[in-house]
Protein backbone atom coordinates (compact mmCIF):
# COMPACT_ATOMS: atom_id res chain seq x y z
CA UNK A 1 0.00 0.00 0.00
CA UNK A 2 2.45 2.57 1.10
CA UNK A 3 5.02 1.33 -2.07
CA UNK A 4 1.67 2.39 -4.21
CA UNK A 5 1.42 5.28 -2.50
CA UNK A 6 5.34 5.72 -3.40
CA UNK A 7 4.98 5.47 -6.49
CA UNK A 8 2.05 7.69 -7.22
CA UNK A 9 3.48 10.23 -6.09
CA UNK A 10 6.92 9.89 -8.13
CA UNK A 11 4.73 9.16 -11.08
CA UNK A 12 3.06 12.77 -10.35
CA UNK A 13 6.52 14.22 -10.07
CA UNK A 14 7.67 12.95 -13.23
CA UNK A 15 4.66 13.70 -15.27
CA UNK A 16 6.23 17.72 -13.79
CA UNK A 17 9.17 17.28 -15.33
CA UNK A 18 11.38 15.38 -12.37
CA UNK A 19 13.66 13.60 -14.19
CA UNK A 20 14.59 12.11 -10.55
CA UNK A 21 11.54 10.96 -9.94
CA UNK A 22 11.29 9.19 -12.75
CA UNK A 23 15.15 7.37 -12.22
CA UNK A 24 12.99 5.89 -8.78
CA UNK A 25 10.06 4.66 -11.00
CA UNK A 26 12.88 2.69 -13.26
CA UNK A 27 14.88 1.02 -10.41
CA UNK A 28 11.44 -0.64 -9.23
CA UNK A 29 10.51 -1.47 -12.78
CA UNK A 30 13.82 -2.39 -14.60
CA UNK A 31 14.25 -5.83 -13.22
CA UNK A 32 10.92 -7.15 -14.49
CA UNK A 33 11.11 -5.21 -17.64
CA UNK A 34 14.12 -6.60 -18.61
CA UNK A 35 13.31 -9.84 -17.93
CA UNK A 36 9.88 -9.84 -19.92
CA UNK A 37 12.36 -8.11 -22.63
CA UNK A 38 13.98 -11.77 -22.75
CA UNK A 39 11.60 -13.46 -22.74
CA UNK A 40 10.56 -11.30 -26.06
CA UNK A 41 13.94 -11.07 -27.72
CA UNK A 42 16.17 -14.22 -25.52
CA UNK A 43 19.40 -11.92 -26.33
CA UNK A 44 20.74 -10.24 -23.61
CA UNK A 45 22.08 -7.21 -25.71
CA UNK A 46 18.82 -7.20 -27.36
CA UNK A 47 16.84 -7.03 -24.20
CA UNK A 48 19.19 -4.53 -22.85
CA UNK A 49 19.08 -2.19 -25.53
CA UNK A 50 15.02 -2.82 -25.88
CA UNK A 51 14.86 -2.26 -21.92
CA UNK A 52 16.85 1.14 -21.81
CA UNK A 53 14.77 2.49 -25.19
CA UNK A 54 11.30 1.33 -23.08
CA UNK A 55 12.43 3.81 -20.07
CA UNK A 56 13.67 6.56 -22.50
CA UNK A 57 10.45 6.88 -24.40
CA UNK A 58 7.99 6.31 -21.47
CA UNK A 59 9.71 9.70 -20.03
CA UNK A 60 9.05 10.92 -23.08
CA UNK A 61 5.30 10.09 -22.73
CA UNK A 62 4.75 10.39 -19.27
CA UNK A 63 3.07 12.97 -19.64
CA UNK A 64 0.13 10.74 -21.71
CA UNK A 65 0.11 8.64 -18.23
CA UNK A 66 -3.74 8.58 -17.73
CA UNK A 67 -3.26 5.77 -14.53
CA UNK A 68 -6.54 3.91 -16.41
CA UNK A 69 -3.98 0.74 -16.29
CA UNK A 70 -1.25 0.05 -13.68
CA UNK A 71 2.09 1.78 -14.16
CA UNK A 72 4.14 -1.86 -15.11
CA UNK A 73 1.45 -2.50 -17.56
CA UNK A 74 1.81 1.02 -19.13
CA UNK A 75 5.85 0.21 -19.50
CA UNK A 76 5.23 -3.19 -20.47
CA UNK A 77 2.96 -2.12 -23.42
CA UNK A 78 5.58 0.32 -24.45
CA UNK A 79 8.30 -2.40 -24.65
CA UNK A 80 5.84 -4.85 -26.49
CA UNK A 81 5.11 -1.99 -29.06
CA UNK A 82 8.75 -1.21 -29.67
CA UNK A 83 9.12 -5.35 -29.73
CA UNK A 84 6.66 -5.42 -32.38
CA UNK A 85 8.17 -2.45 -34.18
CA UNK A 86 11.85 -4.01 -34.60
CA UNK A 87 10.91 -7.25 -34.80
CA UNK A 88 8.53 -7.79 -37.35
CA UNK A 89 8.35 -11.47 -37.27
CA UNK A 90 7.13 -11.21 -33.49
CA UNK A 91 4.47 -8.88 -34.94
CA UNK A 92 3.16 -11.33 -37.43
CA UNK A 93 3.31 -14.28 -34.68
CA UNK A 94 0.44 -12.36 -32.77
CA UNK A 95 -1.71 -11.49 -35.31
CA UNK A 96 -1.49 -15.37 -36.00
CA UNK A 97 -2.71 -15.85 -32.58
CA UNK A 98 -5.97 -13.82 -33.77
CA UNK A 99 -6.44 -15.99 -36.73
CA UNK A 100 -6.12 -19.36 -34.68
CA UNK A 101 -8.91 -18.05 -31.99
CA UNK A 102 -10.84 -20.98 -32.10
CA UNK A 103 -13.63 -21.67 -28.89
CA UNK A 104 -12.44 -23.74 -26.54
CA UNK A 105 -12.77 -25.15 -23.43
CA UNK A 106 -9.97 -23.50 -21.07
CA UNK A 107 -9.86 -24.96 -17.56
CA UNK A 108 -9.05 -23.08 -14.26
CA UNK A 109 -5.83 -22.18 -13.16
CA UNK A 110 -5.07 -23.19 -9.91
CA UNK A 111 -1.87 -22.59 -7.42
CA UNK A 112 0.05 -25.67 -6.36
CA UNK A 113 1.99 -25.50 -3.02
CA UNK A 114 5.32 -26.18 -4.12
CA UNK A 115 6.86 -29.35 -2.90
CA UNK A 116 10.35 -29.63 -2.78
CA UNK A 117 10.58 -33.31 -4.73
CA UNK A 118 9.34 -31.19 -7.86
CA UNK A 119 11.91 -28.72 -8.49
CA UNK A 120 13.60 -30.72 -10.65
CA UNK A 121 10.66 -31.07 -12.70
CA UNK A 122 10.05 -27.43 -12.69
CA UNK A 123 13.87 -26.92 -14.02
CA UNK A 124 13.07 -29.29 -16.54
CA UNK A 125 9.91 -27.48 -17.60
CA UNK A 126 11.51 -24.34 -17.25
CA UNK A 127 14.36 -25.69 -20.00
CA UNK A 128 11.29 -26.34 -22.79
CA UNK A 129 9.99 -23.60 -22.15
CA UNK A 130 12.79 -21.77 -24.38
CA UNK A 131 12.05 -24.04 -27.38
CA UNK A 132 8.36 -22.04 -27.42
CA UNK A 133 7.64 -19.30 -29.79
CA UNK A 134 8.30 -16.38 -28.45
CA UNK A 135 4.35 -15.04 -28.46
CA UNK A 136 3.50 -17.98 -26.44
CA UNK A 137 6.62 -17.77 -23.88
CA UNK A 138 5.72 -14.03 -23.14
CA UNK A 139 1.96 -14.68 -22.74
CA UNK A 140 3.02 -17.63 -20.18
CA UNK A 141 5.54 -15.76 -18.66
CA UNK A 142 3.02 -12.24 -17.98
CA UNK A 143 0.29 -14.56 -16.53
CA UNK A 144 2.10 -16.85 -13.83
CA UNK A 145 5.77 -14.62 -13.51
CA UNK A 146 4.63 -11.27 -13.93
CA UNK A 147 1.16 -12.46 -12.69
CA UNK A 148 -0.52 -10.07 -14.68
CA UNK A 149 -4.78 -10.01 -15.32
CA UNK A 150 -5.83 -11.42 -18.82
CA UNK A 151 -7.48 -7.85 -19.35
CA UNK A 152 -3.73 -6.65 -19.14
CA UNK A 153 -2.19 -8.50 -21.08
CA UNK A 154 -4.88 -8.17 -23.88
CA UNK A 155 -3.44 -4.33 -23.07
CA UNK A 156 0.20 -5.07 -23.22
CA UNK A 157 -0.17 -7.50 -26.22
CA UNK A 158 -2.69 -5.71 -28.53
CA UNK A 159 -4.78 -8.71 -28.26
CA UNK A 160 -8.52 -9.88 -27.74
CA UNK A 161 -8.85 -11.04 -24.30
CA UNK A 162 -10.23 -14.09 -25.67
CA UNK A 163 -6.70 -14.95 -27.89
CA UNK A 164 -4.99 -14.14 -24.43
CA UNK A 165 -7.05 -17.01 -22.99
CA UNK A 166 -6.59 -19.48 -25.52
CA UNK A 167 -2.71 -18.72 -26.29
CA UNK A 168 -2.34 -19.75 -22.60
CA UNK A 169 -3.86 -22.80 -23.11
CA UNK A 170 -2.43 -23.81 -26.44
CA UNK A 171 1.24 -22.44 -25.44
CA UNK A 172 0.29 -25.47 -22.55
CA UNK A 173 -0.98 -27.54 -24.70
CA UNK A 174 2.91 -27.67 -26.93
CA UNK A 175 4.34 -27.57 -23.31
CA UNK A 176 2.76 -30.30 -22.16
CA UNK A 177 3.19 -32.10 -25.79
CA UNK A 178 7.13 -31.78 -25.46
CA UNK A 179 7.00 -33.06 -21.69
CA UNK A 180 5.40 -35.82 -22.75
CA UNK A 181 7.90 -36.88 -25.23
CA UNK A 182 10.92 -36.37 -22.66
CA UNK A 183 11.99 -39.70 -21.31
CA UNK A 184 12.65 -38.39 -17.30
CA UNK A 185 8.88 -37.12 -17.79
CA UNK A 186 8.15 -40.49 -18.83
CA UNK A 187 8.21 -41.96 -15.15
CA UNK A 188 6.32 -39.44 -13.56
CA UNK A 189 3.28 -39.12 -15.58
CA UNK A 190 0.67 -42.09 -15.80
CA UNK B 1 7.87 -38.97 -6.39
CA UNK B 2 4.47 -39.84 -7.14
CA UNK B 3 3.48 -40.66 -10.36
CA UNK B 4 1.88 -37.22 -12.33
CA UNK B 5 -1.85 -37.66 -13.67
CA UNK B 6 -1.97 -35.85 -16.55
CA UNK B 7 -4.25 -33.30 -15.34
CA UNK B 8 -1.54 -32.66 -12.54
CA UNK B 9 0.60 -31.00 -15.35
CA UNK B 10 -0.71 -28.53 -16.35
CA UNK B 11 -0.64 -26.83 -12.38
CA UNK B 12 2.76 -27.99 -12.14
CA UNK B 13 3.67 -25.78 -15.71
CA UNK B 14 2.05 -22.98 -13.91
CA UNK B 15 4.28 -23.45 -10.77
CA UNK B 16 7.39 -23.81 -12.69
CA UNK B 17 6.85 -20.62 -14.73
CA UNK B 18 5.57 -19.13 -11.26
CA UNK B 19 9.03 -20.34 -9.79
CA UNK B 20 11.27 -19.43 -12.46
CA UNK B 21 14.03 -16.98 -11.22
CA UNK B 22 14.37 -13.18 -12.93
CA UNK B 23 17.41 -12.64 -14.28
CA UNK B 24 19.36 -9.71 -12.85
CA UNK B 25 19.68 -6.84 -15.38
CA UNK B 26 23.19 -6.93 -16.53
CA UNK B 27 23.69 -2.75 -15.69
CA UNK B 28 22.13 -0.14 -14.62
CA UNK B 29 18.90 1.18 -15.95
CA UNK B 30 18.57 3.86 -13.36
CA UNK B 31 22.13 5.30 -14.06
CA UNK B 32 21.45 4.88 -17.96
CA UNK B 33 18.27 6.45 -18.03
CA UNK B 34 19.75 9.79 -15.90
CA UNK B 35 22.97 9.69 -18.33
CA UNK B 36 20.89 9.67 -21.64
CA UNK B 37 18.40 12.44 -20.26
CA UNK B 38 21.06 15.02 -19.10
CA UNK B 39 22.48 15.25 -22.48
CA UNK B 40 21.03 17.37 -25.17
CA UNK B 41 19.40 15.83 -27.91
CA UNK B 42 21.03 16.75 -31.25
CA UNK B 43 19.07 18.67 -33.61
CA UNK B 44 18.30 17.21 -36.84
CA UNK B 45 20.26 18.71 -39.41
CA UNK B 46 17.98 20.56 -41.74
CA UNK B 47 19.69 23.07 -44.38
CA UNK B 48 16.33 25.05 -45.17
CA UNK B 49 13.33 25.13 -42.78
CA UNK B 50 9.67 25.53 -44.14
CA UNK B 51 10.05 29.14 -43.53
CA UNK B 52 12.96 29.40 -46.02
CA UNK B 53 10.69 27.35 -48.73
CA UNK B 54 7.46 29.29 -48.07
CA UNK B 55 9.36 32.87 -48.51
CA UNK B 56 11.76 31.29 -51.65
CA UNK B 57 8.71 29.77 -53.33
CA UNK B 58 6.37 33.46 -52.95
CA UNK B 59 9.44 35.38 -54.32
CA UNK B 60 10.15 33.03 -57.20
CA UNK B 61 5.91 33.13 -57.88
CA UNK B 62 6.11 36.99 -58.30
CA UNK B 63 9.64 36.90 -60.54
CA UNK B 64 8.06 34.31 -62.53
CA UNK B 65 4.55 36.36 -63.14
CA UNK B 66 6.26 39.54 -63.67
CA UNK B 67 8.53 38.10 -66.43
CA UNK B 68 5.69 36.23 -67.99
CA UNK B 69 3.12 39.20 -68.16
CA UNK B 70 4.87 40.95 -70.92
CA UNK B 71 4.60 38.33 -73.47
CA UNK B 72 1.05 36.99 -72.39
CA UNK B 73 -0.49 40.99 -73.35
CA UNK B 74 -2.09 41.08 -76.62
CA UNK B 75 -1.01 43.33 -78.89
CA UNK B 76 -4.05 44.96 -79.13
CA UNK B 77 -4.10 46.31 -75.31
CA UNK B 78 -0.86 47.16 -75.51
CA UNK B 79 -1.10 50.63 -76.70
CA UNK B 80 -4.14 50.86 -74.02
CA UNK B 81 -1.79 50.07 -71.12
CA UNK B 82 0.57 52.21 -72.56
CA UNK B 83 -2.09 55.11 -72.38
CA UNK B 84 -2.84 53.80 -68.91
CA UNK B 85 1.00 54.01 -67.23
CA UNK B 86 1.40 57.24 -68.98
CA UNK B 87 -1.77 58.96 -67.63
CA UNK B 88 -1.05 57.35 -64.23
CA UNK B 89 3.00 58.90 -64.29
CA UNK B 90 1.20 62.43 -64.89
CA UNK B 91 -1.64 61.76 -62.00
CA UNK B 92 1.02 60.67 -59.81
CA UNK B 93 3.72 63.83 -60.35
CA UNK B 94 0.79 65.65 -59.94
CA UNK B 95 -0.37 64.14 -56.67
CA UNK B 96 2.88 63.45 -55.33
CA UNK B 97 3.67 66.61 -53.72
CA UNK B 98 0.63 67.62 -52.15
CA UNK B 99 0.21 67.36 -48.20
CA UNK B 100 -2.67 64.37 -48.61
CA UNK B 101 -0.49 62.27 -50.25
CA UNK B 102 2.90 63.24 -48.26
CA UNK B 103 0.72 62.24 -44.68
CA UNK B 104 -0.92 59.12 -46.37
CA UNK B 105 3.06 57.98 -47.43
CA UNK B 106 3.83 58.89 -43.54
CA UNK B 107 1.05 56.22 -42.41
CA UNK B 108 1.56 53.77 -44.71
CA UNK B 109 4.92 53.52 -43.89
CA UNK B 110 4.15 53.63 -39.98
CA UNK B 111 1.28 51.34 -40.28
CA UNK B 112 4.09 49.31 -42.84
CA UNK B 113 6.82 49.06 -39.61
CA UNK B 114 3.59 48.28 -36.95
CA UNK B 115 2.45 45.24 -39.46
CA UNK B 116 5.56 44.08 -39.47
CA UNK B 117 6.23 43.90 -36.13
CA UNK B 118 3.37 42.26 -35.25
CA UNK B 119 3.75 39.40 -37.82
CA UNK B 120 7.12 38.84 -35.71
CA UNK B 121 5.98 39.04 -32.21
CA UNK B 122 3.11 35.98 -33.11
CA UNK B 123 5.36 34.30 -34.96
CA UNK B 124 7.83 34.01 -32.21
CA UNK B 125 5.34 33.23 -30.03
CA UNK B 126 3.74 30.10 -32.48
CA UNK B 127 7.25 29.20 -32.17
CA UNK B 128 8.32 29.21 -28.59
CA UNK B 129 4.74 27.78 -28.28
CA UNK B 130 4.65 24.39 -30.68
CA UNK B 131 8.45 23.78 -29.66
CA UNK B 132 9.88 25.10 -32.72
CA UNK B 133 13.18 26.80 -32.51
CA UNK B 134 14.44 29.81 -33.54
CA UNK B 135 17.07 28.56 -35.57
CA UNK B 136 14.20 27.09 -37.82
CA UNK B 137 14.10 30.63 -39.29
CA UNK B 138 17.83 31.04 -40.56
CA UNK B 139 19.01 29.45 -43.63
CA UNK B 140 21.59 27.31 -42.69
CA UNK B 141 22.89 25.79 -39.28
Amino acid sequence: MQENDEEEKHIRQAIAGDQHAFAELVNTHQRFLYNLALRAVSNPQDAQDITQETFIRAWRAIKTFRGEAGFRTWLYRIMMNLCYDRYPRLNRERDQLSIENEDLEIPQESRLAQKSEQRELFTLIQQHLQALSENHRLVLSLRFQHELSYEEIATVMSIPVGTVKTTIFRAKEKLKERLRSEKEMEAWIH
Amino acid sequence: MDPLKASNIDELIENAIRCEPFAEPPVDFTCLFLEQVSQPQPQPFRIFSWVDILASSLLAITFGIALTIPFLIPDQMIPQLSWILQYSKYLLMKLVFTLPTVITIAAAVVFSIGLFLLVARLSSGFFSRFGTRQTNLSIFY
